[in-house]
């Protein structure tokens, strides 16, 4: 008996390890994959100054982050096909219609946001001075859940119409 | 009979545990996109992170590892040194409450003269003994991105000194510290602990911090019994601004004061009876550094950066007085050319003074004196193939006061087997440049009383160490073969190898006793001179298993083998060999959303050090296992309460000897809690 007292508080230590997976896991989402859902959902709220048929969906960031886009691939928003395209720091990206950019390097980012300044092009990404540089919708955590802010001021003279919906649902707008 | 099996209840645990991490829904990366979901349910639900490798690093021909603001925090520690335990490869021990000893592939030592330690790109590694002074230099850790730990020479990009490993500390941008954060700790030997921050934003673009920290430490025990005096307390203030000046130019601006008062109990030798005394004092240390750094972003293709720092050190002990300036300039560019080209190349100039107090025990001459020191690199990596095959050759060329001109060239290759699998290769040159004291300085290393067991005959012997102009640079060539990837899903792996041919190594040449009328002793001199060549080799593994969305285990393992050819004597300030295995094994465990448990295991192998005072000299440490334990809970959006449980294993237990004056300590059982508020 003295040995299984030993070992009853491992035991305990692993259900209760159990205890959040067997209830909880429905709610989460691993972040590569929600960023490509995010993504996906603000493009339904925005419209572009010109329709093509196709939406050209960029995502700039790690191998990772690429395979989950990839997975937006054959979609369609408002019978606009979606295209997906992986780029690398350097890649042009004046072609894109949504550019998600998911890199540390913040000179990299300022300068392609300045680049596409006034392009149609609705730039996400996640540094806090994200919007400060141009970008459109900066999205942050809040503990373990996603927010963002937007920049219409940045979005009006990219020629963007986001929609009032989407604008309810930011932290934040800034004019 | 049972001892050998298994218990039921234990049995049904593991194979609870299997399954559970076999159908843990975070292993299904390939999980699909949830494309039905609105928005609004999108921001209610909770995102997981699993590890990653940085990937401007993952690329990297060379041992590297990455210690994360999360591993820091994980790990409880309160220091810098203490969370370099965690990357593989690094021997970190403590000497006594207020010192350490922190080296890669060998050599350890309090002043441990192969590894260069940059913080933000100013270096701390001080070139009067060749060395860290760890005491000196530890931040807000809540401040710190992310210390990059690179095994092996590093000096083709950064210089003398990088012989065996380079440590960059980072400290993150302002934009990523907005808001103010106060954690206060209290414990058995941290006594008190305060770091303060608060940032703002100062315009568009334009971001600052002030940072503050404030701790006292307690003292540590003598392992031959009583106290050590070694407390340890001080500030330091901080501030940084980060300010984007431009769509292609941004400005960072930064610095800090601070103090430090560390007491000591040291052994001091006395040229007459009783030949030595033990000494308690206390060392007033006060630094203060001042770092502009511009990048012009002329294309996403080429990058322009432009550094310049002043640093002041001073340091009022009691076997020595030192002050220094030191002023760096730093140019570099990269660009990419046609052909699969990335240059990269840089300018350097540093100019340091300083000025020596000196005592019967360490005697400066000159007492004051300033180095200048050129500095050049250029490097190119070629892409032979395409996303397979990369090739970086280059080359730093210095000119320095003390040792004249040193080049220090390395050529390294990448080969990708496949997406996130990859091997490296590297052969490089580099040099350590010899020190101030190793010119200049005249110590007084040890008084043999007569008939002791290093001294048998009937009169006292002084020890002196002689700095001679004619000690030239310590070489080293290192090849190195590594392994980076991830075999499985969750399993990432980095696998080092390297083999290190030295030459020139640090001995002491003796010179003839010279008498004198006793009691007085008579004197030895020792020679710095460059007798000694050896070799180490050996293999470093780091791997990390992101077993769920909730528990995450990281190993780091290295095997080192030293053999040095010492003349008569070795170089007595330094381990005699590097710890044969050193284990780190970390786990993190998140309970519940707001409870996480970390737990990390630690094993140094034994070593043998010197003390030139203290019998019986030659001090063999026994390999020791430790454990460290912290909770922390979440009570809310602002509050974290946690409490840590460090080097649990032992009451006490001993790490080190310092190779003079400082007596023979041990690291103690240790508690502290810590709130941290955010808001």
């Amino acid at each position: 008996m003295a040995r299984y007292n030993k070992y009853r508080w491992w035991w305990l230590l692993l259900v209760s390890a159990m205890l959040p997976n067997l209830s909880g896991n429905a709610r989460e989402l691993e972040e590569a994959t929600a960023k490509a859902a995010l993504a996906f959902n603000f493009a339904r709220y925005v419209e572009w100054p010109q329709v093509t048929g196709q939406l050209q969906i960029c995502s700039l960031g790690g191998e990772e982050l690429g395979r989950a886009f990839a997975k937006l691939q054959g979609r369609s928003i408002r019978e606009q096909n979606i295209v997906v395209h992986s780029l690398e720091i350097g890649d042009p990206a004046g072609n894109c219609d949504l550019l998600f950019i998911d890199i540390r390097e913040r000179s990299q980012i300022a300068l392609l946001l300045d680049q596409l300044r006034e392009s149609p092009i609705l730039t996400i990404g996640e540094l806090p001075d994200f919007n400060d540089y141009g970008g459109i919708i900066r999205l942050f955590r809040e503990g373990d859940k996603f927010r963002f802010s937007v920049n219409l001021g940045v979005a009006r003279e990219a020629g963007l119409f986001i929609s009032a919906r989407l604008l309810q649902l930011a932290r934040q707008v800034i004019e | 009979m049972r001892v050998f099996l298994m218990h039921p209840s234990l049995t049904v645990a593991l194979a609870l545990l299997s399954g559970w991490m076999l159908t843990s829904p975070a292993l299904g990366r390939d999980s699909d996109i949830p494309l039905e979901m609105s928005l609004e349910e999108l921001l209610d639900i909770e995102v997981t992170s699993v590890s990653k490798r940085p990937q401007s690093l993952s690329d990297t021909a060379a041992a590297i590892h990455v210690i994360s603001n999360d591993d820091i925090r994980h790990s409880g520690v309160t220091n810098i040194p203490d969370a370099l335990r965690m990357a593989p490869g690094i021997q970190v021990v403590r000497i006594d409450s207020n010192k350490w000893a922190v080296t890669s592939r060998g050599f350890n030592g309090r002043f441990a003269n192969k590894l260069l330690v940059l913080i933000d790109g100013r270096t701390i590694y001080s070139p009067t003994f060749s060395g860290v002074y760890w005491e000196v230099n530890d931040l807000v850790l809540e401040d710190v991105e992310r210390i990059e730990v690179i095994r092996g020479p590093g000096a083709t990009v950064w210089g003398a000194n990088a012989v065996n490993g380079v440590i960059n500390i980072i400290t993150k941008h302002t934009a990523d510290t907005q808001g103010s954060h106060l954690s206060l700790a209290s414990g058995s030997q941290e006594r008190g602990l305060l770091n303060a921050r608060y940032g703002t934003r100062l315009g568009e673009g334009s971001y600052g911090r002030l940072s503050l920290k404030a701790f006292t430490r307690d003292e540590s025990n003598l392992v031959d019994g009583g106290h050590a005096n070694d407390q340890w307390r001080g500030f330091s203030a901080g501030f940084r601004l980060d300010s984007q000046l431009g769509p292609a130019d941004s400005l960072t601006v930064q610095g800090d004061i601070n103090h430090r008062t560390i007491d000591q109990f040291q052994q001091i030798p006395l040229l007459t009876i009783p030949f030595q005394d033990r000494v308690k004092n206390e060392a007033e240390l006060d630094g203060m550094n001042l770092l502009a750094r511009w990048t012009h972003s002329e294309s996403a293709d080429s990058v322009w950066t432009a550094q310049v720092y002043l640093d002041r050190f001073e340091r009022d002990e009691y076997i020595l007085g030192e002050r220094r300036n030191t002023l760096d300039l730093d140019i570099n560019h990269n660009f990419k050319l046609s052909g699969g080209h990335e240059i990269g190349w840089g300018l350097g100039y540093r100019y340091t003074d300083d000025d020596f107090e000196s005592t019967p025990f360490v005697f400066a001459s000159p007492d004051d004196r300033d180095a200048d020191l050129f500095s050049a690199f250029i490097q190119d990596q070629i892409s032979l193939v395409p996303d397979t095959l990369d090739i970086t050759l280059g080359s730093k060329f210095e000119n320095n006061d003390y040792s004249g001109f040193e080049f220090q060239p390395s050529i390294r290759a990448t080969l990708h087997l496949n997406e996130g699998n990859m091997l490296w290769a590297a052969v490089s040159r580099a040099v350590r440049t010899p020190s101030r004291a190793e010119h200049d300085f005249t110590l007084l290393t040890a008084v043999l009383p007569p008939g002791g067991p290093v001294n048998p005959y009937p009169i006292a012997v002084s020890v002196f160490g002689q700095g001679s102009d004619d000690f030239g640079s310590e070489k080293v060539v290192a090849y190195e073969l590594g392994y980076r990837g991830a075999p499985f899903n969750d399993l990432t792996l980095d696998l080092a190898t390297f083999y290190n041919e030295y030459s020139d190594l640090r001995a002491f040449a003796f010179g003839i006793p010279q008498l004198a009328n006793p009691p007085a002793p008579a004197r030895l001199d020792t020679r710095f001179s460059n007798e000694t060549s050896g070799r180490t080799y050996g293999l470093e593994l780091a791997a990390t298993w992101q077993a769920s969305n909730d528990l995450r285990l990281d190993l780091s393992y290295s095997y080192t083998e030293t053999d040095i050819d010492w003349p008569n004597v070795p170089d007595i300030t330094q381990n005699t060999s590097a710890p044969r295995n050193l284990v780190s094994l970390r786990s993190r465990w998140r309970i519940s959303e707001d409870l996480n448990a970390d737990a990390w295991l630690r094993y140094t192998d034994e070593i043998e050090t010197y003390h030139t005072t203290e019998p019986p000299y030659l001090f063999k440490i026994k390999a020791f296992t430790e454990l460290d334990l912290r909770l922390a809970w979440q009570a809310n959006k602002q509050l974290e309460l946690s409490l840590v449980g460090q080097n649990l294993l032992h009451g006490h237990h001993q790490e080190y000897v310092q190779e003079a004056y400082i007596l023979p300590t041990e690291v103690e059982r240790s508690f502290y809690v810590q709130a941290a508020l955010s808001f």
